[in-house]
């Protein structure tokens, strides 16, 4: 009969190894929307960094270079790997479709949200938090309390809520302005731009409805001298202020640690994880036009910095 | 083997000595130009911002005189350049420099000042956890590099929690404030930053701030240090006399923040009890 204290040192000194064996030889497809995309590209070498130590093998596949989406069908049938991670929405869509009942994780995916979850899907989300939004937007430009935001009921109703809560916390006055089809963006811009500090530009799409509506906003703005807060760098093109968005390497690292979770069977909390980390663009030249300071102990927090040269 | 082929020798001669003219013009213009270069690394820090750093220290340090500005993204690269010897001014992490001086020796002539301070302490909080017994299976955030990070961490753990290292995992974030604000989302578990971010983030998110406890905290550590490779052959002392009084300059202020400073001190105006951490063998 073995005794209790034989089968505990049995069990520690070969099912652990095992265990990180099983780990260590964990195989890994990584599937890409599209190589060519600089921040594909950014997101899957920072998994691979972080991950590489403790996977025995990863594989990758890019959609566009593949061109038939079945090939990945007969790659995970050939190579059966233990986790898919998924870059953007087209690979998630495919890991999906063909992954089976394998985990497949995610990131650099537009509003996951509308894509369809199983029980098997993690990710890291593409939108950082509202509460680092917000907060990032006042540290860097500390003087401006007033911030108003257009948005269509229709889309972001619920976000704004949220805004509002987040805006009361951290001492912010949120300024509303609601446009639909009976309230054109014409009729309201002027007004709310001559009660506020700062406008926000969020992504919604009843606003950002065309490139003609967006060049408005921004022209709007800066005669009426207030600056332009938005999420992406696309619109420093037009001339806003402070850019604040997800660091993508950041979602990578996110992305392994999931990963290395998922593997060792370990409890998930947040199936889908906001990102961590922030990147921060600053147009030192567009706020001096509109003679607005902003926080230059900040500069130490922003990852690119346009003066006017 | 060559001279018994008199002919190839004198057909190759003229190339021969073509190509060493211009490696020599090469290893005088290299060296001419190190001279006058700041090389800047920092582990610390995972703000990738150094397109804009490189644009506007050189645009600052042009205007001074024939100097340059050399970020490094990459450790190896950076030591690479300094195993090299060569001369110039190196602005490093004063945790990077203690481990540098080991094996390549530098000389720490300036220290970088902010809000007042020389030195800063890293501290780790949590919003969950109640001590640091806790933090087996915890993600840990915290801005710089892993190696960084990790050594942080075990000094802040010390002997008695050492094994629970490897039971945690670290997030890279790009700097302190993501950090700690990746505690409040629930994205980690606990962050490393310095005290003085806490502080920022009671300004910028009183309730955030307000959710966090400390639990555990590092020795003090220096901010930047401007350093130079020994031998010093004096060559840097202009170059350095330019960083030294960046701060007296609105450009040069600017550039100072970007790096999370405010001026810098010379060290040899510095307490020797200071000075003692900086003069390792």
């Amino acid at each position: 009969m073995i005794q209790p204290l034989a089968l505990w040192l049995f069990l520690a000194v070969f099912c652990g190894p095992i265990a990180s064996t099983a780990q260590a030889q964990a195989k890994i497809l990584i599937v890409n929307s599209d190589n060519t995309v600089q921040k594909y590209q950014q997101v899957k070498d920072a998994f691979k960094v972080q991950m590489t130590p403790h996977a025995g093998r990863i594989i990758d596949f890019d959609v566009q270079q593949a061109g038939q989406p079945e090939l990945l069908e007969k790659l995970i049938k050939d190579e059966s790997p233990d986790l898919i991670y998924s870059i953007g929405s087209q690979a998630y869509q495919l890991a999906t479709q063909f992954g089976g009942t394998k985990p497949v994780l995610f990131s650099s995916v537009i509003n996951w949200q509308r894509f369809q979850r199983g029980g098997n899907s993690y990710g890291v989300a593409n939108e950082l938090s509202l509460s680092q939004e917000l907060s990032l937007l006042r540290y860097v430009l500390p003087n401006l309390q007033r911030i108003g935001v257009i948005y269509d009921p229709h889309f972001s109703a619920e976000r704004i809520a949220d805004a509002r809560n987040q805006c009361r916390e951290l001492g912010l006055t949120l300024v509303e302005q609601t446009i639909d089809e009976d309230h054109p963006l014409e009729q309201h811009l002027d007004g709310l731009l001559d009660k506020i500090d700062v406008l926000w530009l969020i992504a919604d799409p009843g606003v950002l409805a065309d490139r003609a509506t967006v060049e408005k906003i921004f022209t709007g703005s800066s005669e009426h001298k207030k600056p332009v807060y938005t999420y992406s760098d696309v619109f420093m093109n037009y001339g806003a202020s402070l850019v604040v968005a997800a660091d993508t390497p950041t979602m990578g690292r996110q992305a392994a640690n999931m990963a290395l979770a998922i593997l060792q069977r370990e409890p998930i909390k947040e199936t889908v994880q906001t990102p961590a980390g922030s990147h921060i663009t600053l147009n030192a030249c567009q706020l001096g036009k509109l003679k607005k300071d902003y926080n230059a102990d900040a500069l130490d927090a922003v990852n690119q910095l346009l003066e006017c040269h | 083997m060559i001279s018994k082929h008199p002919g190839i020798l004198r057909r190759w001669r003229p190339r021969v000595a073509a190509v060493l003219s211009v490696l020599a013009l090469i290893t005088s213009i290299v060296t001419a130009a190190t001279t006058e270069t700041v090389f800047f690394y920092n582990p610390e820090s995972s703000v990738d911002n150094f397109a804009a750093l490189k644009a506007e220290f050189d645009d600052y340090l042009s205007a001074q005189g024939a100097y340059s500005f050399q970020p490094f993204s990459e450790r190896g690269a950076f030591e690479t350049m300094l195993a090299d010897k060569a001369q110039g001014v190196y602005l490093l992490s004063s945790w990077h420099y203690t481990q540098l001086n080991a094996k390549t020796p530098l000389e720490a002539r300036l220290v970088g000042v902010a809000k007042g301070e020389l030195q800063q302490r890293k501290i780790l909080s949590s919003k969950d956890l109640g001590s640091v017994s806790a933090l087996p299976g915890a993600t840990i955030a915290g801005a710089g590099s892993e190696d960084y990070l990790r050594s942080q961490l075990q000094q802040m753990l010390g002997a008695e929690y050492a094994v629970l290292l490897p039971k945690i995992k670290l997030l890279s974030v790009p700097k302190d404030l993501d950090a700690l604000m990746a505690v409040g989302f629930g994205v980690a578990t606990a962050a490393i930053s310095s005290e003085s971010s806490l502080a920022k983030l009671a300004v910028i998110n009183p309730k955030q701030h307000a959710q966090l406890k400390t639990l555990a905290s590092g020795e003090k550590s220096f901010f930047l240090i401007a350093a130079v490779a020994k031998p010093q052959q004096g060559a840097e002392m202009p170059l350095l006399k330019v960083i030294e009084t960046m701060q007296q300059q609105p450009a040069g202020g600017k550039n100072l923040k970007m790096l999370g400073l405010d001026g810098w001190k010379r060290i040899d105006t510095l307490d020797a009890s200071l000075t003692k951490q900086l003069r390792l063998p």
